[in-house]
């Protein structure tokens, strides 16, 4: 017995509570990122030379755009639901009367959105200042689309494993920001030394940023294949791992 | 007549170990409004939570309704409303908000009306649109009824409902309970309050460690250990001996002037003309109360488990 109407109510109710706190959830990651390119884009890249025919701005602006929809794909459902402990409401979620793989596209419908909305909104903050010539727009939409929905899973993972908030900031702090950083959003990975290159091509994020980058300027670093078939399957895996843990009532229930 | 909820030889231990239901079974039929008094740790909120989902029982089988919880899973949710024993709320949201999503995961749309009519019913009606974290304790209780029974649920199981509500309001409360009752709604109610269940229950189960220990009409249960009146006389001057001939009454002195007699409730004309000469300032007369069977119960059941 389907419940698409009780799935769109849960759907809404986690959006619903990302757009109330709206200064904390859209507004500071789009202000972090113009912080970005006032330090990053207008200081420094004229100080940087052209990386592979586009500026350091062009360059730059995929990564920043990748770094919204991490995070904002992350913190989503990881936040909710660890704030549903908190407040002693996650037995009413194990009550309520959807199948596990409803709550899972409630969840994660609604992370992709924030994501979308924050990724969005700093491209076309972007647009102010640096234009781009969209190599290919298929790319674009398809790898962020990829972005977004593995970092839903970790985070819904990451929620129904945390047991507090300070879990969650770990693998954020710990993880994810110095993934992102190491990944190239700031630098061409290809200009590190060699070993160390082939250990960052090991970061999900190089070969997402390498996506998207050539999506909007038309410069890959790694073969698009190479990380298109890395990206799918960790999207792949991880999507499997949270729907297990959240099927099985891991650490949600007695 | 149906049976509304339906527990054979339930298990649950929990992964540390507790033991919280040993073999427990229990049968509740259609339209009844059922007692469940236990101790804290009895197992009563673990009983509860497997029925409504958050918590999973080691063996055993439930059924709502005819229904088995374990392949019907989500229908059994539908037919089901639960009053958590513990106080939670979405900050994020107001009253009316709360009670729309409610109405939404149960797949209902436009439940305005009925809102309104169960906040009115509730005396929520002007905390509509606060937000639930301005609410005071009582208010948060009430809105964990109505979250209950938005979605119109056959069976409501009320985890200790009242605790925390001020007495005119547990009064309402109870009148909107019996009410919820005869319109054909099953109740089962866990309480602290015995006089809750005395007042409210036809049929009550006393639970402890795990096991139901009885189970009976309410007014039997209270007859159970032999039913007997107290009467306790007040008197202006300090008791000196207790008079011979109430021995027979088991008289007994509570303090320097009150004497307490207990005898059956055929004696008590024997009893009056026994007391008409001594002269007592004020009489109070006491049934025996669903307390005491309680405190009986669950304290030999802890007195065997202790042997």
């Amino acid at each position: 017995m389907a419940n698409p109407r009780g799935t769109y109510t849960l759907f809404k109710r986690e959006t619903m509570r990302f757009l109330k706190v709206y200064m904390q959830t859209i507004f500071a990651p789009v202000v972090n990122n113009l912080l970005f390119f006032a330090v990053f884009g207008f200081s420094l890249h004229k100080a940087v030379p052209d990386i592979q025919g586009i500026t350091y701005l062009q360059f730059m602006v995929p990564g920043l755009v990748i770094m919204g929809l991490v995070n904002n794909a992350y913190q989503n459902p990881s936040s909710s639901i660890i704030l549903m402990k908190y407040q002693g409401i996650i037995g009413d979620l194990m009550s309520i009367p959807l199948k596990s793989y409803e709550l899972f596209i409630a969840f994660i419908s609604s992370a992709l959105l924030r994501s979308f909305i924050v990724g969005g909104v700093t491209f076309l903050t972007s647009l102010f200042f640096v234009s781009f010539p969209y190599t290919s727009i298929p790319i674009i939409l398809i790898s962020s689309f990829l972005v977004s929905l593995f970092f839903s899973f970790l985070g819904l993972f990451i929620g129904i494993w945390a047991k507090e908030f300070d879990n969650q900031a770990f693998i954020q702090t710990f993880i994810i920001m110095p993934l992102t950083f190491l990944g190239g959003v700031f630098y061409p990975v290809s200009s590190l030394p060699p070993s160390i290159y082939a250990v960052a091509k090991l970061d999900p994020i190089v070969h997402m940023i390498n996506l998207l980058r050539y999506g909007f300027t038309g410069i890959q670093e790694i073969s698009l294949t190479f990380s298109f078939t890395i990206l799918t399957s960790i999207t792949v895996i991880m999507g499997i791992i949270s729907y297990i843990a959240l099927s099985t009532g891991w650490r949600l229930k007695n | 007549m149906a049976t509304a909820i339906s527990i054979k030889n339930v298990h649950k231990v929990y992964a540390k170990g507790t033991h919280a239901l040993k073999n427990f079974s229990l049968d509740i039929n259609s339209g009844e409004f059922f007692a469940l008094l236990g101790p804290n740790g009895g197992g009563k909120s673990t009983l509860i939570n497997i029925i409504a989902g958050p918590t999973k029982k080691t063996s055993g089988t439930i059924k709502i309704c005819g229904l088995d919880i374990d392949t019907h899973r989500e229908e059994t949710k539908f037919m089901i409303g639960v009053v958590p024993q513990e106080v939670n709320f979405d900050s994020f949201f107001n009253v009316n908000e709360v009670l729309t999503q409610c109405s939404g995961y149960y797949g209902i749309k436009n439940n305005q009306k009925y809102i309104d009519e169960i906040l009115e019913k509730l005396n929520l009606q002007e905390k509509k649109f606060a937000n639930t974290r301005a609410l005071s304790g009582g208010m948060k209780r009430r809105l964990l009824i109505a979250k209950a029974l938005v979605h119109k649920p056959k069976v409501l199981i009320l985890d200790e409902p009242t605790a925390g509500v001020d007495v005119e309001l547990r009064h309402n409360l109870w009148n909107y309970m019996r009410q919820l009752n005869k319109d054909g709604l099953t109740i089962l109610l866990t309480t602290h309050y015995l006089e809750e269940a005395e007042s409210l229950c036809k049929r009550t189960a006393i639970i402890d460690n795990g096991s139901v220990v009885a189970i009976d009409d309410t007014k039997k249960l209270i007859k159970s250990l032999g039913n007997y009146k107290e009467m306790t006389l007040n008197f202006k001057d300090k008791i000196g001996k207790i008079p011979a001939h109430l021995e027979e009454f088991k008289a007994r002195k509570i303090s320097d002037y009150d004497l307490s007699l207990t005898f059956e409730p055929k004696e008590l004309n024997k009893v009056l003309t026994a007391i008409k000469d001594l002269n007592p300032s004020d009489i109070e007369l006491q049934s025996q109360s669903l307390e005491d069977v309680f405190i009986e119960l669950t304290y030999k059941t802890n007195k065997k488990s202790d042997g």
